[in-house]
């Protein structure tokens, strides 16, 4: 029998649902984008295995990734979960619903994507012939086939995710669910701040010993410096955050009341913004390091290096760029809206809209300053075997700064805009 | 014991990691047909033995049975099912789906698979809580003791052997928590329904055939429902 669980979930709970759609959007966008220019150069193998290889990777970020989301939304809708194991919805039944919210979202998200992957390709396969890397006479064709293809894998990748992300929240003891979600408290361990040393310097210690390697198996070794430095920053994050707001805090107090406003509550919330932290890092790190490979070498040598190269480098760092943009943005957006009654009783209290998000906005800034900072120590640490001295210009540095100011205020300063414009009573009542 | 009582627990406990015992060694047998109130200060365990009566929880010492089966080491989907089928629920609060209209949320239990319910039952239970005519109406437009209301039309459309009602006054004034009380005292009377109770209001366990008293865990008083003066004393 048809139950409805579902379509009382997205009807209940629209704004859950905005973390999965703009995952299913982006992946659409990527394959529309990949298999519209793959079809366009068809003849070309090389190019035509690198396309297929970022649309694989779509479709693997995608499962991960719609799971960690979907993971966020059910956990916006647990009372109605804890109500529904109640009173005889068992675990199997939690676990298709949810399945089946993360599909029906794909369609118009998929739909959408597919159309904006449109542009988007044409802009490519023009930059891809430009680069010398596709034939001059390759002109743009969409195909319309590829849409339903396109729905049929993110339906089926969403399912999968949800499914693996229902599993934990499905199994919960409805009492375990009624109880207050808010007594339950996690603490900093001595244990996650030891591993998150031991990969940190681990990451540099590797960094150090393969210094002196010959270039690719130095640039090979180099991404497990990346990645033990990223790990390591991650389980990390809340000890960095709480430090960075003590050593923001003079600077904060010249905002007044707002910058310690922010600052308190960044320190009270740090865990669970360490988890977009990781997100934020990993790709400005990633996107750091492989601009700077290619620039440094511009700089020392004195000319550019192959630019075909370097045009698909970048290209393949823009997809991981825009799927772990989406990750970071959906973190702290999950976090600003489990704040929502805090926010709203900021403004009872006496703030007025203006303050309460000029309060969010220093969040941003303390969180934006902190991964940048991260960011550059992984990716310097990083590139030390790579290059020795990296180099980028001064303007390059400025559109990373920006772009990652730009998504960290998506995630936090945007949901915080949408969620005050309702009178503040309407969320406390 | 009594085999056939509903609800029955025996040295029941429930401890949360290395806290204190939140529930220590409760036994007790509920007979069919009786409305049972359990009071207790804040923390007294009084939730938690409803939970673990009611087979939403799971106790961590002693054995509960409900309904006739041994619950304390049923399977997630199996216990769900008896909880469908031969359970009804009223919470404080968070009862309802508030996109849902009346009617959809009475019929939850059959709708997941539950006892078969007929157009002709749900219009009678919907008459007998007040709201008939309010079927099509989305409960998030209802008064707070209206929705209650629904609450009990929904715990009881299945006719359960067991309700269990958790504070279902506390956000109520005592006029409309007085009705609410009144429709589980009528399903007692007419239908032999068995009603177990968690309140901290000596108005509502007045209602009552029979109290508990749990203190820090603890099974400290089992008696005859005495009247309001004397229940307010006991609890405090």
């Amino acid at each position: 029998m048809r139950t409805g669980i579902a379509a009382q979930a997205l009807r209940a709970h629209r704004w859950a649902f905005a973390g999965p759609a703009s995952t299913q959007l982006v992946a659409a966008m990527v394959l529309s984008a990949t298999l519209t220019v793959q079809a366009s150069v068809d003849g070309v193998p090389e190019l035509s295995e690198t396309l297929t290889a970022f649309a694989l990777i779509a479709v693997y970020l995608t499962i991960l990734l719609v799971g960690v989301t979907m993971n966020a939304a059910i956990a916006q809708q647990a009372r109605d979960v804890a109500l529904l194991r109640a009173v005889g919805a068992t675990p199997a039944r939690i676990r298709r619903a949810v399945a089946l919210e993360a599909a029906v979202v794909a369609v118009p998200a998929g739909i959408a994507g597919y159309l904006l992957g449109l542009p988007a390709g044409w802009a490519w396969l023009g930059s891809l012939v430009d680069h010398g890397l596709a034939p001059v006479g390759a002109r743009f064709t969409p195909e319309p086939l590829l849409l339903p293809l396109i729905l049929a894998v993110l339906v089926v990748t969403s399912a999968i995710g949800a499914l693996v992300a229902a599993v934990r929240p499905a199994r919960v003891r409805p009492a375990v669910a009624l109880a207050d979600a808010a007594t339950r408290r996690h603490r900093f361990t001595a244990v996650r701040a030891g591993l998150g040393l031991l990969l940190v310097a681990g990451g540099g210690t590797l960094s150090v010993s393969i210094a002196d390697l010959p270039g690719d198996a130095a640039d090979d070794a180099a991404l497990f410096v990346m990645l033990a430095l990223c790990v390591g920053v991650g389980l990390l994050g809340p000890f960095v955050l709480r430090s960075s707001v003590v050593l923001g805090r003079p600077l904060l107090a010249l905002a007044g009341g707002t910058g310690r406003l922010a600052a308190d509550s960044v320190a009270v919330l740090s865990r669970a913004l360490s988890g977009a932290l990781v997100p934020l890092v990993l790709t400005v790190a990633f996107a750091a390091v492989k601009v700077a490979v290619h620039t440094t070498t511009a700089h020392v040598t004195g000319r550019e290096g192959p630019a075909a190269e370097a045009w698909l480098d970048y290209s393949g760092t823009t997809v991981y760029c825009l799927f772990a943009a989406v990750a970071a943005v959906n973190t702290l957006a999950t976090v600003l809206v489990g704040r929502r009654r805090d926010l709203a009783l900021l403004e009872l209290a006496g703030a007025t809209r203006g303050r309460v998000l000029a309060v969010v906005v220093c969040e941003a800034g303390i969180v934006t300053v902190t991964g940048l900072v991260l960011a550059a120590a992984v990716a310097g640490v990083t590139l030390v075997p790579m290059v020795h001295v990296p180099y980028v210009p001064a303007a390059t540095l400025t559109v990373g700064a920006l772009a990652t100011a730009v998504v960290v205020a998506a995630g936090t300063v945007l949901p915080a805009a949408l969620l005050t414009r309702r009178p503040p009573i309407g969320e406390i009542g | 014991m009594d085999d056939d009582a509903p609800v029955m627990a025996d040295g029941l406990g429930r401890r949360y990691g290395q806290r204190p015992w939140a529930l220590r060694d409760v036994s007790l047998a509920v007979p069919a047909g009786q409305f049972v109130a359990v009071m207790g200060a804040t923390g007294s365990g009084k939730s938690t033995l409803l939970h673990c009566l009611a087979g939403l929880d799971r106790p961590t010492a002693g054995r509960v049975r409900l309904a006739g089966r041994d619950i304390t080491r049923l399977r997630e989907a199996a216990l769900t099912r008896l909880r469908r089928d031969r359970v009804g629920f009223v919470f404080q609060s968070y009862n309802l789906l508030s996109t849902l209209t009346v009617a959809r949320n009475v019929l939850l239990p059959a709708r997941l698979g539950g006892p078969r319910v007929s157009p002709a039952a749900l219009a009678a239970m919907l008459d007998a809580v007040g709201l008939g005519g309010l079927a099509d109406r989305p409960v998030g437009d209802l008064s707070g003791g209206q929705r209650q209301r629904v609450a009990v039309a929904r715990a009881l459309i299945t006719r359960p052997a067991v309700v269990f009602a958790d504070e279902p006054t506390g956000a109520l004034d005592p006029t409309t928590g007085g009705q609410v009380l009144r429709l589980l005292r009528a399903a007692v009377d007419r239908d032999g329904v068995t009603v177990v109770m968690v309140s901290h209001d000596p108005l509502a366990a007045a209602h009552s055939d029979r109290l508990l008293l749990l203190r820090e865990g603890r099974l400290v008083a089992d008696t005859r429902t005495p009247d309001v003066t004397s229940i307010a004393a006991m609890a405090s």
